[in-house]
């Protein structure tokens, strides 16, 4: 009993080690707030891990994870429905459901990331990273760098978008 | 316009959501664009694919990476010593999975359970500082086993143990009351205990009242009592749970929160904890014969500054040909503004209103300060000392024009110089996530010796430091989490208020940062020959 206890968590470590990154950025479309991520992700972690014993196909992980990070989205925007700006239901469920059947472009749009961001000169990298950091704020950024915040959200914007055309571009190369 | 194309206000709407900045509004006109338009909802998931990826990356980084980008890469290997260990997500689920293993398996007891009859030890005890009882009051000393669910008391004191099978080393301070529930749990009703987890013991739990605090391979301290409780992380990552089913948070290194009774949260960094750190006020601006003078340097308040980055260091990178040039050369001072002629009064505490006392006020705070402080001075013994320390941002102390010591955070330029130094996040300090910092061993004589320190800040106004001294052979007093009390390192008797303050900032320290110190009249290096055109350009 212990035994099998423990491979099935062992499995669902590894299986959530593999979907995770994909999964993350699934959560994050439909997350108004960065800081919300973490915590739907926990939620999705845990609730997957209790009913992980019910998933007979390990192949469809990621496709079940991300009916249950549905549900945790759904939850955690009737949370904070009354004291924040949060996307419409129906908005969020159909941003959920199409991105369930996109994980494998997530998973390459990742990789490809990872390449993009390698070739990004380093002060942008390091404006994206202090950026996203939880202990800098934009504000503070911007008095440090003497820029307004909109400025500094008109470069994070810049890097996004040059990123996305990189990954484009080498997602395109790939499938010639 | 097809219904499926999208406009640039389109695309700039999908960043405005990533960013959290939308208006009412404009999540109105967000709304209409996504429900129509199957293009900018493929866009947004793209997008947000990206936002997740800086979100990792910043997560498993942190602003090391930052650091690092603005280093050559002759500096990098240096630079991949100092990286500090960060903590995979996967270990959150290893911890999950270990906590559900543990409620399956029945390893847990919750505080008011009886204790199972395991008549195999979980922990012995190491050290014994006063009167410390277990079970039935029986009387705990060196070596002594300890059993799961045994509750131990101190009414005074600390005791040490360490737990057999995941080798979690505790020292746990009195007033206490705590329950060592198994070889991976222990209930905290009263006290402070320290934690260091290797990582067989990954996932250990320290239960609190309304919280719930779980390792996830790192160093931490815990303090309950009847008003709550309190946590700071010494070294990696823990999770943090309440009782009430609240969703979990994970802290980092240098971080510490506090959790009342009514489960509120207040979570602070160590940049907040060296804004509340008492700032020794007397005057630095008393120089006098026996004084290391100096003065602080900034640049003008109209100065145009080409900052990049936030972290970038304009001005310490402004001053490295001073100390290329063994502190000969100060033509790179030239472009700056001076202070007042400053004296060196040690450093310890916080300096975030020095750039007034000193006079250098107006200067463009972005740019950062830097006090230089040279002479001569005679150690007061010849043998063999080090330096020990840290400051937010720059701390570089040099023998004969030599630079032998850095304690500067990760964004001072002066790691650059490649001063050989060895954190010690074991060392508690709470102002230092990277624990102190320590230089090499230095030999001298009795003979005077050139003495330059450089201290000061990249931009911003939140600065701390503290700079002390060790003479090899020597004992300190150590403080409970075994730090030695180090003297600071003066060069000259602080006065009777200055002596005052510094005691006041010893008991701040110790008491809400965990670092100390001492103020040791035989430690002091004196000045000699002190030449006054050694401080001015």
């Amino acid at each position: 009993m212990e035994n099998n206890i423990t491979d099935s968590h062992e499995t669902f470590l590894r299986l959530w080690m593999q979907h995770e990154p994909e999964l993350r950025a699934f959560v994050r479309a439909c997350c108004p707030k960065a800081q919300e991520v973490d915590d739907v992700m926990q939620e999705v972690s845990v609730a997957a891990l209790r009913k992980f014993s019910t998933l007979d196909n390990h192949s469809a992980f990621g496709a079940w994870a991300c009916l249950i990070a549905r549900y945790e989205l759904l939850t955690a925007r009737r949370r904070h429905a009354r004291d924040r700006l949060v996307l419409s239901e129906d908005i969020i469920t159909m941003l959920a459901d199409e991105g369930a059947c996109e994980l494998d472009l997530r998973k390459e749009q990742l990789q490809a990331l990872e390449q993009c961001i390698a070739t990004l000169i380093p002060a942008r990298r390091e404006l994206a990273i202090t950026a996203y950091s939880k202990e800098t704020t934009i504000r503070e950024m911007a008095k440090q760098m003497r820029k307004t915040e909109g400025s500094l959200y008109q470069m994070l914007a810049r890097i996004r978008m040059e990123l996305h055309r990189c990954v484009s571009r080498k997602m395109a190369g790939a499938s010639v | 316009m097809t219904k499926n194309s999208m406009t640039k206000n389109d695309e700039d709407l999908l960043h405005r959501y990533l960013d959290g900045v939308l208006t009412p509004s404009e999540l109105e006109s967000l709304e209409e664009l996504l429900r129509s338009n199957a293009t900018a909802r493929a866009q947004l998931r793209s997008l947000a694919t990206i936002d997740a990826k800086w979100q990792q990356l910043a997560m498993d980084e942190g602003s090391t990476l930052a650091s690092d980008t603005w280093l050559r890469p002759q500096d990098q290997s240096n630079k991949r010593n100092e990286r500090r260990r960060t903590i995979p997500l996967w270990v959150t689920l290893t911890v999950i999975a270990a906590s559900l293993a543990i409620a399956a398996f029945g390893w847990f007891l919750p505080a008011n359970d009886p204790a199972l009859p395991i008549d195999t030890s979980i922990a012995r005890v190491i050290r014994v500082e006063g009167l410390a009882t277990g079970d039935k009051g029986r009387s705990l000393s060196q070596g002594t086993a300890l059993f799961a669910g045994e509750v131990l008391s101190m009414s005074s004191g600390l005791i040490e143990l360490a737990f057999r099978d995941s080798g979690v080393h505790v020292i746990a301070t009195a007033p206490l009351q705590v329950k060592l529930n198994s070889d991976k749990r222990m209930a905290l009703a009263n006290g402070q205990v320290k934690l260091v987890v290797p990582p067989q013991g990954i996932g250990f739990v320290v239960d609190t009242e309304k919280r719930r605090f779980i390792d996830l391979g790192t160093s931490f301290v815990v303090t309950a009592n009847s008003l709550g409780s309190e946590v700071l992380v010494l070294d990696g990552k823990i999770s943090v749970e309440s009782t009430d089913h609240e969703p979990a948070s994970l802290m980092n290194e240098g971080e510490f929160a506090k959790f009342d009774q009514n489960g509120r949260t207040k979570k602070r960094t160590a940049s907040r904890l060296s804004l509340a750190l008492p700032e020794v006020s007397t005057a630095a601006t008393n120089v006098n014969t026996r004084s290391l003078a100096g003065f602080a340097v900034g640049y003008h308040p109209s100065a145009e500054l080409n900052k990049e980055h936030i972290k970038e260091d304009l001005i310490g990178r402004q001053l490295l040909p001073l100390i290329h040039s063994g502190f000969q050369n100060t033509s790179c001072l030239q472009p700056l503004q001076k202070s007042e002629p400053i004296s060196f009064r040690g450093i310890a505490g916080a300096y975030h209103d020095f750039p007034q006392r000193t006079g250098l006020e107006p200067y463009a705070e972005p740019g950062g300060w830097l006090s230089w402080y040279h002479g001569n001075v005679v150690p007061p013994r010849s043998g063999r000392y080090r330096f020990w320390g840290y400051a937010d941002n720059h701390l570089m102390v040099a023998i004969n024009g030599k630079p032998i010591f850095e304690g500067s955070r990760r964004d001072s330029s002066f790691k650059e110089l490649g001063i050989s130094r060895t954190d010690n996040p074991a060392l508690p300090c709470l102002i230092a996530p990277a624990g102190f910092a320590c230089s090499d061993w230095i030999e001298v004589t009795d003979q005077p010796l050139q003495l330059d320190i450089l201290f000061g800040e990249v931009g911003g106004s939140i600065t701390s430091g503290l700079l002390l001294i060790e003479r090899e052979g020597e004992n300190y007093e150590e403080t409970f989490w075994g730090q030695p009390k180090w003297p600071l390192f003066l060069t000259e008797a602080p006065g009777e208020e200055e002596t005052t303050e510094l005691h006041r900032l010893r008991g701040h320290m110790e008491e809400k940062t965990m670092g100390s110190f001492s103020i040791a009249e035989d430690a002091i290096w004196k000045v000699q020959d002190q030449k006054p055109s050694n401080t001015s350009e």
